[in-house]
This record gives structure tokens, sequence and C-alpha cells, in this order.
């Protein structure tokens, strides 16, 4: 029996954006995102837009993508909770192409899930008729690319949810 | 106290190329003021977030002016963004905020506490480059050219009052307007 080592790096989800030539990360910083931040800081071809809460995200990449610009999101699913009336005003009803990677809380494949955040986020993002796509090793992160190509089809925000904290 | 309506004209007056972004009361003057509709984006749905899509918006157009027109009450809804904008270190954004008299957005019901918060205070604090208040029209007419030369974020507080009737919001719808600002930007 062999085992399979999953593990997300950061530089694995860079390598994405770049290549899909994203020029702003919005986002707000949590504790898991720690070492996303180091290299991100180090990339020249990213620009890093620090928020005071989540909701301001969407609307700066709101603002972003009108003046040119190819943003990404990157917040925890917690955030896409406080974030509702600007994913639904900023997002949906002006036709936002927006990519919007979601640290997915208490997300396990093992046991149960207990933390509300997890166990609502699926749910939330339904509702809303928000596509996603889950990746948690090295080898999803095409899937931004994917979520990419949705969200320019159909003019409407794509999230990824990240269900695995960030390897160093 | 200044007329709303005569300092949006002035604004207007200063304006040249900048993009607009105008919210709540201080849009449905601004609807009916500007002559350069295809660079103006309105915020007629989550009017709070003015100050965030401007900030976006500056970010991604270093080269042109960005003009936030705000509300007191719009302002109070979002007071985060005070710190977000006054952080950004965008040298080209401008931020207005109409401190309105007959608080207009709610009708002319009293919003509690509202005249003692010192949203002038708030933005110095929160990092802006340089803030203004005008109370009088002569000295805004005088003041926004220096306002408009200044590196920002610019805070740029005024205190308005409204009389006759309430004008309409504009009729087109938010999606299409943002649709034409960006088809414009990209063309030039």
């Amino acid at each position: 029996m062999t085992t399979q080592e999953t593990v997300l790096h950061p530089a694995a989800i860079i390598e994405e954006l770049k290549k899909n030539e994203f020029t702003h990360v919005v986002w707000l910083p949590d504790s898991e995102t720690n070492f996303m931040y180091q290299l991100l800081t180090n990339e020249p071809t990213l620009d890093l837009v620090p928020v005071c809460r989540e909701g301001e995200t969407m609307a700066i990449a709101a603002g972003l993508w009108v003046g040119g610009k190819k943003p990404v999101v990157l917040i925890q699913n917690t955030g896409i909770f406080e974030s509702g009336d600007s994913i639904r005003g900023l997002g949906l009803d002006v036709n936002q192409p927006l990519v919007m990677l979601v640290g997915y809380r208490g997300w396990s494949r093992h046991g149960i899930t207990n933390d509300s955040a997890a166990r609502f986020i699926e749910h939330i993002l339904h509702a809303w008729g928000i596509s996603y796509y889950l990746i948690e090793t090295d080898d999803d992160a095409g899937r931004i690319t994917s979520a990419l190509e949705e969200a320019e089809r159909t003019s409407k925000p794509v999230a990824v949810l990240v269900g695995t904290e960030f390897g160093a | 106290m200044i007329p709303s309506m005569e300092a949006t004209k002035a604004i207007n007056y200063h304006r040249k190329d900048s993009l607009v972004v105008a919210t709540s009361s201080a849009l449905r003057e601004w609807n009916g003021v500007s002559q350069r509709r295809n660079l103006d984006v309105d915020l007629t749905d989550c009017m709070d977030r003015a100050p965030a899509v401007g900030l976006g918006l500056a970010l991604a157009q270093p080269n042109r002016k960005v003009l936030v027109l705000d509300c007191d009450a719009t302002l109070r809804t979002d007071l985060g963004a005070l710190a977000t904008v006054g952080q950004s270190e965008t040298e080209n954004l401008v931020h207005f905020v109409f401190d309105d008299a007959n608080r207009s957005s709610t009708d002319g019901l009293p919003i509690h506490g509202a005249d003692n918060v010192n949203l002038l205070a708030m933005a110095e604090g929160a990092g802006y480059a340089k803030s203004y208040q005008f109370d009088a029209l002569e000295e805004l007419l005088i003041g926004l050219e220096e306002v408009m030369e200044q590196p920002g974020p610019v805070f740029v507080l005024v205190k308005v009052f409204r009389d006759g009737e309430t004008l309409p919001f504009p009729e087109r719808p938010m999606a299409e307007g943002w649709g034409a600002v960006r088809q414009t930007l990209v063309n030039t």
C-alpha cells in the first residue's frame, strides 16, 4: 500500500496565477496564509491589495476589473459569509468574471465536520448559483485555470475552495 | 453649509477626465450634472462600497484621477474602508464625503449619534495623505483647485444641505454602465 502526500504549496497556486496573468491579489490575511504571503510579496507580477474586511475585496476587485485589470480574491470561507451582499451586488449583478480563492476552514474528508463555516459554505454557493472547484494538493492547482475559464465564459464569480492548509 | 447641487457642479467643473464613483444621494445629483457618463461608475446598489470600488479603479488606472462621491450615511456603514484606502498610498484617489444636514439617505430620519462622529478625524487617523473640510461654497470653489493637485489619498468633507425635490437615480442599470466605462478604458 502506498500513501500519497496531500500537500498544497503556495508556489503551485502562484504559478497558476502567473500563468493566467492575474494582476492583483485582493485579500484579508489570516493565520493560514502566512506562507502564501511570503511568496506573494516577492512576486513582482502580482500586486497585493490588503483590506480590513472581506466584503471590501469584491468591491475592490470590481473596480480593478472595470479599470481593465484581472484580480483574484483570496479570503476564508467565513469571509464569504461576510461578503454576501457584495458578491450579489458587485459580482453577480454586474457580471464580474471573478475568481475567488476561498480557504475551506473546517473541511475534512475524514470524520465529522463540526465547523459550521465548512458545513454551510457549499450550500451558500449553491444558493447563489456560484460554481466552485476544490483544490487540496499541488496536482489540483490547475483547477484555478478551469475556474477562470468558467468565470470568463459565464461572466460570473467562480469559487475555488482551498481544502487544506498550505505547506511550507 | 453648501447647497449640495452647487458642490456637485463645482466638482464637475474640476473633474476633467477623472473617473467618478458616485453613490446614494450624491449619485442622484451627479447623474444630473455629469457630462461624461462613459467615465462614471454608479453605485445604485451596495452603496457603502464606493470607496472600495474607487480604490480598485485607482489602482487599475494610476495615470487617471479617481473621484469618489460618498455620503456620510453610506460611509458610516463601512468605516473600515477609511483604513483600507488610507493605507493604500493611492496618489490618484480623492474621496469626497457629502455630510448632509437633511439626512436625505434616510428621508430625514436621524441616525443615532451621527452628528458626534468625526469623519475627518477618522480619515486623518486612517492615513489619508491630506484632508479638507468645506463649509462654505466660496471656500470650496477656491479650494478644489488645490484638492485636485494634492497627491492622495485625499479626504474631503463637504458640509451640504439639500432643498427642493429629490432627484432620481440614473435609469442606466449598473451592469450596463460599468460595462460602458470598462469599454471606454479598454479602448483608451
